[in-house]
């Protein structure tokens, strides 16, 4: 590698996520079970009904963009002509175009769903999720409310709203159960209990060391992971052994400063998810010597880090359940599951702190150089706050580069050539020539 | 050492030969459609006969702008922001920023030391093409370049949201048969006003001498334009088209 300064070497976890990737699209491929849509909570809930299987349209959309962008597009025209125009997201117009097309892009049938579970937004594109499910044959459809306020943090508030979340996946439960005639097995649902919040604590760890210089992960190796256990369904033990595995093997890398991207020597950060059918920008950027070590989107979704006054790092203080609590009836586990907050999963996109002024925190806590944002047209990496954000980052000394697109899903509009010039433009406006021409 | 710039831009193409930090010949001509390797190479010979200057004295030359590609002669190259500055401390060392003007791409420049980016902002696609809207409508008006620099103000105006909308707002003014002049200085002050967006990008500005580059900035309406805009007073240096061509060479003489 030209201009390497770290040692280097692949990421041996790699392999076994690949193995337990590829079971659990076997899975979701049976015709034997109920398929769901969407998610009512972060984490494979689902497991502790034995014949169901839930898939999320955003992870689905995600590969079609990533894997075949051109059947992408044919299931986006699919889609477009029943009414979803691009200004949905991307993800819907891949997943629901293939519905209509009736076929995965390997030539499967499609895994058509049996209900629908969104998990709530506050955004009025994802609260469409799955409608085209129903648009397709008349399934049942259950979903939280989503509940926010403005204003100063309120505690008793706060209390409300995970009561009436919780509320919501409770009565969920039950209606599937009689709906569908599956049991719901508690136990079951307090082993993934445990094991999620295990789970949640080594990928806080994880995250946070990838602050460390350098880098023992990009974001591009953290996106083969970070779905695992949350929107792929496994058996509790074996994604905590997974993950536990993967933080010991971070940390390795970590003590003996094995980087991710050898040549390390300009650190950035994004906001939002990329643009899944061009990953090849982390690599070209890596022609530079620069590292993308995260976003919002793949390090926060769990945890708020901050630097608190005296200097350390930790999350963001929320009202959140004892997770020790005692799990003795489903209504625990359902509480425990809705979990540490009433605004999660998705945090940056929403709170009145984190989204517009916790890119500051995170440029110091990741010790990055510049940012890149996508100023996208529509799906989840919405646009707003995005300018006011990077002005910002200026402020502080940090180099913020745009570009534009439709969103991560679709590649209308994304020009990749204007894209891949705007990056030189970056990084030798940074003093930094690719080093192949060193 | 003598060493070459030449600025692939989308509609024009300018070149310098330099030593010393001095220009010794410039050429500039139009970029082309299908022929632009061609034209790229007819606009360096140019400079060099302007140079007077054989064209194997010229120990490096590198190449800028959209079209930097098609300079195959070209030893390496670098993007326009970097060429600008470079270009900036050299021809108006007294300038704090750079606000380029171009065909397609409108850019602004704090000028950091010794010709380096302190912070820059370019446009988003829907700023794109100012200069070009404004040089085809002038063709279509059937307006020259002089009369298009000096348009009076009008109080007509058309949407300034981008070249498309205010293109379609021209359509409506013709078909209505308000005068050409008066279309001509609408459209250049909405597009004065897209620019602008660009200024304001900036975190942190330095307005204490601007600089101008670009075709526009020989568009003496549009500056006044965009000066009432911004209310900010604009420097033109003498060779504002030939800033960026003049930073790639001076990249090649570094």
């Amino acid at each position: 590698m030209k201009g390497q300064i770290w040692e280097t070497r692949p990421l041996e976890s790699w392999a076994r996520a690949k193995e337990l990737r590829a079971i659990w699209q076997k899975d979701i491929e049976r015709t034997d079970i109920v398929v769901g849509q969407g998610g009512m909570f972060v984490g494979d809930w689902q497991y502790a009904f034995p014949g169901i299987s839930v898939v999320e349209d955003n992870p689905v959309g995600a590969n079609m963009a990533n894997r075949n962008e051109a059947f992408a597009s044919e299931c986006r025209l699919a889609s477009e002509v029943r009414g979803w125009g691009r200004e949905i997201c991307g993800y819907h117009g891949n997943c629901w175009g293939a519905q209509w097309l009736g076929h995965q892009d390997d030539g499967s049938v499609f895994p058509y769903r049996k209900f629908t579970t969104p998990f709530p937004c506050v955004c009025d594109s994802h609260i469409k999720r799955g409608e085209q499910a129903r648009d397709n044959a008349p399934i049942p459809r259950w979903t939280a409310d989503f509940t926010m306020y403005l204003g100063d943090y309120d505690q008793e508030r706060e209390k409300e709203m995970l009561e009436h979340r919780s509320y919501c996946g409770l009565k969920m439960i039950n209606d599937i159960e009689r709906v569908f005639g599956q049991k719901f097995d508690d136990e079951k649902m307090f082993a993934l209990c445990r094991a999620r919040d295990n789970i949640k604590q080594y990928q806080e760890k994880i995250v946070l060391l990838m602050a460390a210089k350098p880098a023992p992960l990009s974001v591009k190796d953290w996106y083969s992971f970070y779905t695992m256990g949350g929107l792929t369904r496994f058996a509790p033990e074996i994604m905590e052994k997974f993950w536990k595995d993967f933080l010991d093997e971070v940390q390795w890398r970590v003590d003996n400063k094995i980087a991710a991207v050898g040549n390390e020597r300009y650190r950035w950060m994004e906001a939002h998810p990329p643009a899944w059918h061009f990953l090849k920008y982390y690599r070209y950027m890596e022609q530079y010597g620069a590292v993308c070590i995260g976003s919002q989107y793949t390090n926060y979704g769990n945890v708020q880090y901050e630097i608190k006054p005296d200097g350390t790092i930790a999350d963001r203080d929320y009202p959140r359940y004892d997770p020790n609590m005692e799990l003795d009836t489903r209504e625990d586990a359902v509480r425990f599951m809705v979990g540490a907050d009433a605004r999660a999963p998705h945090h940056f996109k929403i709170d009145e702190y984190t989204r517009p002024y916790a890119l500051n925190e995170f440029a110091k806590i990741y010790q990055v150089n510049g940012a890149l944002f996508g100023l996208w047209r529509g799906g989840v990496g919405c646009t707003l706050t995005r300018k006011e954000q990077a002005m910002r980052l200026r402020r502080e000394g940090y180099s913020v580069m745009f570009y534009e697109g439709s969103q991560p899903g679709d590649r209308t509009d994304l020009d990749e050539k204007r894209f891949i010039q705007a990056l030189d433009t970056w990084m030798e406006s940074q003093g930094l020539r690719k080093l192949t021409e060193d | 050492m003598i060493s070459a710039g030449i600025d692939i831009g989308f509609e024009a193409t300018k070149a310098v030969i330099m030593q010393d930090g001095k220009i010794l010949g410039r050429a500039v001509g139009f970029s082309g459609g299908r022929k632009r390797k061609e034209n790229a190479e007819k606009v360096f010979e140019a400079a060099l006969a302007d140079a007077g200057i054989a064209r194997e004295a010229v120990e490096k030359v590198f190449a800028t702008g959209k079209g930097m590609d098609d300079a195959v002669f070209a030893d390496d190259h670098y993007s326009v922001t970097v060429a600008l500055a470079r270009g900036a401390a050299a021809l108006c060392p007294e300038a704090t920023m750079l606000y380029s003007l171009g065909a397609d791409e409108t850019l602004a420049v704090v000028l950091g030391e010794g010709g380096k980016v302190a912070e820059y902002a370019i446009n988003e696609k829907c700023m794109a093409g100012i200069g070009s809207l404004l040089k085809y409508l002038a063709i279509r008006l059937g307006l020259s370049r002089e009369e298009m620099g000096s348009l009076e103000p009008t109080d007509i105006r058309v949407n300034d949201g981008c070249v498309v909308m205010a293109d379609q707002d021209v359509l409506s003014l013709l078909n209505n048969g308000v005068e050409a002049k008066k279309i001509a200085s609408a459209v250049t002050t909405a597009m004065a006003y897209r620019a602008a967006n660009v200024y304001n990008e900036i975190t942190l500005p330095a307005p204490e001498k601007v600089a101008l580059a670009g075709g526009l900035a020989g568009n003496g309406a549009f500056v006044r334009e965009l000066e009432k805009v911004l209310s900010l007073s604009f420097t033109v240096p003498e060779d504002y088209l030939y800033i960026c061509a003049a930073g790639a060479a001076l990249l090649a003489a570094d």
